[in-house]
Formats: structure tokens, C-alpha cells, sequence
């Protein structure tokens, strides 16, 4: 609570809330007072004595939105439905794979411990916006940078970015890029792994309703995006029939797993990925590829659908990344905290950021959950894991769990008025492993999914509909950015 | 008198004080209902309400509450406003509404735009029913998106004439 007269009120105002877009580099909160790891999850149940879930439950259907069958519709029990909108899409993207990417119908997720996944079929954005604005190649297809060729095998992941905002986006603005700094929402600092000192990759992917729209509307480049005189709206998902599933974007967080360092395998979800740094000049770094086997530690799932114009925000992260998890052999320690580090809370490693270094151990990230996971949200977390450990007491998705889903209170608010974020609920998200250093409870500077997009533009500034991708269009006429 | 009951009683002379509908007031889904946090702030000490007229103020609008809508605003000017110690504090409502502000020395003097007070919370200021009147935002918070003062700003209320 602030005391001050009116007088004073602006100067005060101004100096807090400066930041007034999320563009701003704020420096990283202090941890708060009542910074607390999460509630430990309640065990996970044994497979002999897991209840089975309502038929159809584990499903490779992904869900176009929420169901609501709440009387009366309550915050908690609209919160629940969006909560379960969430598990039921975490557990259909990460459904098993056909080689084209469409989902196996004759397999379950987790019956053979780990699977590739449906997502993994989805377009990165260095897939679409391409230099000299150039089309994207059609769906399906991969093009690997030259360090990664001839390395490992043709369907291997790429991943390249260190932060959450792409590397070649930052690298464009070092080198006099025409993006701006409010165009970098989460410059914040890299999270580096307690296990090994390395850095954690990030990687974002779009599903096809949301490549169709750009491609369809040649949003991929500046051109484009200029003559584009109508509002971006992209698809949405809606519970009627013959309708789409709604423009998803995957945004993902990994780390290298390295059994000799204390990891333990089976509880994450694991790829082999080429693990590739650009070239920079600041810190100088050279360009690099490796082949890694990378873990999945943090997953936001952005959905628009009919029942929220402002998208659904849903984030899991890895049971170990703060604290142990449950069911944890001994020995297992939490990815990105140590009792014993001297490391100062949720603060970025001293510069230079370098992707390539190996950072000692009194230097590697201590991060803690800032707002802990909610109760009901936790109860449901249990219940989904049993349902997943009843598939198989091995699979690596029971180590998963929901921080929470952001959905907007007021989804009817206009998009061009002044509350066109929709009020928010949960007021502030963050997962943290995307949104290590700026999680809290500070209006417009701490953490939340809406708030943040909803300042997302394209590259002639017009509003883009929650996705800071386009953004990234390139120009026909040449000159990068 | 149930601590609900306070509420809404609160929430609905507020209504009729501020011009704002009971929903715009405290959305039923609202994650962060700034109506709580401004009733609970009347009731600490340092807002200086003497709780015995909150109780009286509140009282006597569950009372209006029971009459015609139509009537309701006039009763609220003839019993609330023109009370010497409820007056005070409902004028004092609608600036808390309007700025997020809670002023000191409301009772004893016209407040203006000198005097000091307390802006209830952080999520208080970002609710002030005067940038939603005047479609614009506080300083250093806004939800609208880049460019949007180069457009006509969108009616509020087609009862306002100007839809």
C-alpha cells in the first residue's frame, strides 16, 4: 500500500511502473518474502492401484476448448475447466507419432515410457520467417543450419535459442536490427542447468492452423504484413462441429541430460537434438552444433479459441525443476536449485551470456516458484499423473505438472478498448523455466501471459493477436530486419 | 450484517453512486475484485471511517435497495448525500471509485486535488473507473494496444448518446 499525496503520486507512479511495456530489461525481482518452493505433489499412485480415467480421457484428440458445465460458474470451477482443457492438450500433443506427425491412434501416450510427439511436427518460427522474406517451404519439411548437417541423423530436433525470445532476434538488434527493445519481452538472462553448468534451449512451434493463416495471408514477411489492411485474427478452436482446432503455439524449455552428471532419464521426456549457437559478437562467440540428448523441463501451450479471443495460456513444468518431485530415486536432485548454492534467488548468471560456457557451480541458476502451484490445481495435477503412471509405471509424462492456465475473465472485452486483456485469471503465471526472472506479483512487470501479448505487434506495429511472431518477417527489398 | 451482505451492499450503492453497473463494479469471475479491497480498506483504522456510519451508510442503502429501481438514485441523493455524516464518506466513495484514491480530511473540507491519500493497491490503480470513463489508462499500465491513439475512441454506452 502507497501513502502520498496526489502531487507526488505521478512521480512515484512513473518510477515503479516504468516499464510500462514488457519489452522493458527490468532488473530481475528480489525473490519475495514468501518465495516458497511448491507444495510437494501428492505421490503418484501405483499402477496396480491407479483408478482408471473416464473413458476417452487420455486421448489423442486435441481439445478445440474448454467444456463448461459448471452451475454456477464459480472463478474455481471455471479455473478447473480451463485446468483440465490443459491436461487433456498436453496429453494429445505429446501423443505418440506417426513419421508424417499426425498422432498414432493405435498407441497410448507413455505405453513405451517415452514417445516422440505430436508437436514435434509443428513449423519453428526460423521455418517461416525466412531471409529476404522468402515463402516457407511446405509443411513437413525440415531445413537444417550447415553446422548441423552430416552430424546425426536427418529427423533430429533443432534447437538454437538460449532465451525466450529468439537469438536472432537479440543478435539482429546488437548489430543495429530495426527491432526495438520493447520488441524483446524476456531479455531477463539465460537459466543455466544445476547438473551440468550448461545452458537451457528454448524452442517455439506453431501448429498448422496458425502456419495456414500466415502463409495464407503472406504474414511471413514485411510486404506482406504491410498490405495485410485487416486486424491479424488468427483462427480459433471451437466445441462445434466441422470447426478448427484453433491456432496453437508451442513454446518449449530444455535441458541436456547427462546421466553422469546425477540426471535421471526416466523422468523426463527426451529428444536427440542438434544443439546449435549462432555466431555473435557480443559476448564473440562462434557458431556451433551438437548432438544432445535434451529433456523437456518447461512447456507453455497458447491456444485461441472461442471461448477466449485473448488465448489460453497453459504451462507444465518438470516435478523436479525446483524442488525433487515425487517417487524420485534417491539421489535425484532438482534441476535448477541447490540447497547448498550460495547463488543468490531467481538471478541471472553474471555476464557475458555466453551459450557455448560451462558455468561453475557457485554460478548456476537457483531458481524458486515465486506463487505457488494452487491447491485444487495440484489435487488435479495427482489425479492426471495416476492416470498417466496407470499406462505405465515408467512413462516420463506422470513427471509432468500444470502450473496453472491464464484465461481472460472478460473474454467479451473489446480488443480495441481499454481493458482489452480481459481481466486475466490467474492474474500473474510464470513457469520457471520461461519466465525465471520475472515472476512475482508487480502489475506490468512481473509474469503474466496476456498481459505480456497483448502488446505483441507486427513489424508495421499494428496489433497481431497475442503472438510476438510476426514480428520476425524479414523484408522482399533486403536488408534483414 | 453478513460480511456478503456488506459487499454487496457496498457494490450496489457504488453502482448508483459511480453510474457503473454492480457487474462492472465486481465481475463475478473478477480474479482481483478491487470492490473487496476498497471495502476492507474503509474498515481499517487509517481510513479513518467511524464504523458505526458505514454500518448506517450501508444500512440505509439495503434499505433503498427494496425500492423501485427508479427510485433508487433519488433516495440515495435525499437520504445519503445531503446526510451530514454519510455524505461525506459516499463522496468520498465515488473519488476511490473514480481514482483509486482514498482521501484523508474528507469529513472536515472539500477535498481537491491537493490533499493527500492513500491509493488502496497496486491493482486499485490500474481500476480507475476514470480511464474507463475517458478510455484511457493510468500512467505506466495500459491494456490497449500500440498505436490506438491515432482512432476515435469507442463509445462507452449506447444509453450515452454517442454510439
Amino acid at each position: 500500500m502507497m501513502r502520498l499525496s496526489l502531487r507526488t503520486l505521478g512521480a512515484v507512479v512513473v518510477a515503479a511502473l516504468a516499464c510500462a511495456g514488457v519489452g522493458c530489461a527490468t532488473a530481475p525481482p528480489a525473490p519475495q518474502a514468501g518465495a516458497t518452493p511448491s507444495p510437494a505433489a501428492t505421490p503418484l499412485t501405483d499402477t496396480a492401484t491407479a483408478p482408471a480415467p473416464p473413458p476417452g480421457t487420455l486421448s489423442p484428440d486435441i481439445p478445440h476448448d474448454a467444456n463448461f458445465d459448471d452451475n454456477p460458474q464459480t472463478l474455481a470451477a471455471v479455473q478447473k475447466d480451463f485446468d483440465v482443457f490443459s491436461w487433456r492438450s498436453f496429453v494429445a500433443l505429446n501423443w505418440p507419432a506417426l513419421p508424417d506427425g499426425s498422432p498414432d491412434p493405435n498407441k497410448v501416450i507413455g505405453a513405451d515410457g517415452d514417445n516422440r510427439v505430436v508437436w514435434d511436427g509443428y513449423k519453428e518460427p526460423y521455418e517461416v520467417f525466412l531471409p529476404g522474406g522468402a515463402a516457407p517451404a511446405p509443411w513437413g519439411q525440415q531445413q537444417l543450419p550447415e553446422q548441423c548437417r552430416n552430424i546425426g541423423p536427418g529427423d533430429a530436433k533443432l534447437i538454437q535459442m538460449t532465451q525466450k525470445v529468439s537469438d536472432s532476434v537479440l543478435n539482429a538488434r546488437g548489430s543495429g536490427g530495426a527491432l526495438d527493445g520493447s520488441n524483446q519481452p524476456f531479455n531477463t538472462g539465460p537459466l543455466v542447468d544445476q547438473q551440468n553448468g550448461r545452458y537451457v534451449r528454448y524452442e517455439i512451434r506453431i501448429n498448422r492452423d496458425t502456419f495456414d493463416y500466415i502463409v495464407g495471408n503472406t504474414l511471413y514477411n514485411k510486404e506482406g504484413q504491410q498490405a495485410f489492411t485487416q486486424m491479424v485474427n488468427f483462427p480459433s478452436g471451437a466445441n462445434t462441429p466441422g470447426a478448427p482446432v484453433g491456432s496453437i503455439v508451442i513454446k518449449a524449455a530444455w535441458k541436456v541430460i547427462d546421466p553422469a552428471q546425477g540426471d535421471q532419464p526416466g523422468r523426463f521426456h527426451k529428444v536427440q537434438a542438434y544443439v546449435y549457437t549462432r555466431a555473435s559478437n557480443d559476448p564473440p562467440t562462434q557458431p556451433s552444433c551438437e548432438l544432445k540428448t535434451m529433456g523437456l523441463v518447461g512447456f507453455h501451450i497458447a491456444h485461441k479459441t472461442a471461448s477466449a479471443p485473448q488465448w489460453v495460456w497453459s504451462t507444465f513444468e518438470q516435478v523436479d525443476n525446483v524442488r525433487v518431485g515425487p517417487n524420485a530415486p534417491p539421489g535425484t536432485r532438482a534441476n535448477f536449485f541447490d540447497p547448498n548454492s550460495k547463488y543468490p534467488a531467481n538471478t541471472p548468471p553474471p555476464r557475458p551470456w555466453n551459450p557455448n560456457a560451462v558455468l561453475p557451480p557457485e554460478q548456476r541458476s537457483q531458481v524458486q516458484r515465486v506463487i505457488p502451484i494452487d491447491e485444487a490445481t495440484a489435487a488435479l495435477n495427482a489425479q492426471w499423473q495416476g492416470w498417466l503412471r496407470g499406462v505405465n509405471k515408467d512413462s516420463v509424462w506422470q513427471y509432468y505438472e500444470l502450473v496453472s492456465t491464464q484465461w481472460p475473465t472478460q473474454p467479451k472485452n473489446s480488443l480495441t478498448g481499454p481493458k482489452a486483456a480481459g481481466e486475466p485469471a490467474p492474474v500473474f503465471l510464470a513457469n520457471t523455466t520461461l519466465e525465471t526472472y520475472i515472476q512475482g506479483r508487480t502489475p506490468n512487470v512481473s509474469s503474466s501471459c496476456i498481459m505480456c501479448h497483448n502488446n505483441a505487434t507486427t513489424t508495421n506495429s499494428k496489433f497481431s493477436d497475442f503472438t510476438y511472431l510476426l514480428e520476425r518477417a524479414q523484408s522482399t527489398k533486403g536488408g534483414g530486419r | 450484517m453478513s460480511s456478503n451482505t456488506d459487499l454487496d451492499n457496498f457494490v450496489g450503492l457504488s453502482a448508483l453512486l459511480t453510474g457503473f453497473t454492480a457487474a462492472d463494479l465486481n465481475p463475478p469471475l473478477s480474479p482481483a475484485p478491487v470492490a473487496v479491497e476498497y471495502l476492507a480498506y474503509m474498515q481499517k483504522p487509517e481510513a479513518k471511517v467511524d464504523p458505526a456510519i458505514l454500518q448506517r451508510l450501508l444500512a440505509t442503502y439495503q434499505a433503498i435497495a427494496q425500492l423501485p429501481p427508479d427510485q433508487q438514485a433519488a433516495q440515495v441523493q435525499a437520504q445519503i448525500l445531503t446526510d451530514p455524516a454519510m455524505g461525506p464518506v459516499a463522496r468520498n466513495i465515488i473519488r476511490m471509485w473514480y481514482l483509486s484514491i482514498w482521501y484523508d480530511g474528507y469529513a472536515s473540507g472539500p477535498v481537491t486535488g491537493f490533499s493527500s491519500g492513500t491509493v488502496v493497491s497496486s491493482n486499485a490503480y490500474t481500476k480507475g473507473l476514470a480511464w474507463d470513463a475517458m478510455q484511457a489508462h493510468p500512467m505506466g499500465y495500459s491494456e490497449m494496444h500500440y498505436g490506438y491513439w491515432a482512432d476515435p475512441p469507442q463509445p462507452n454506452d449506447p444509453a450515452d448518446g454517442n454510439s
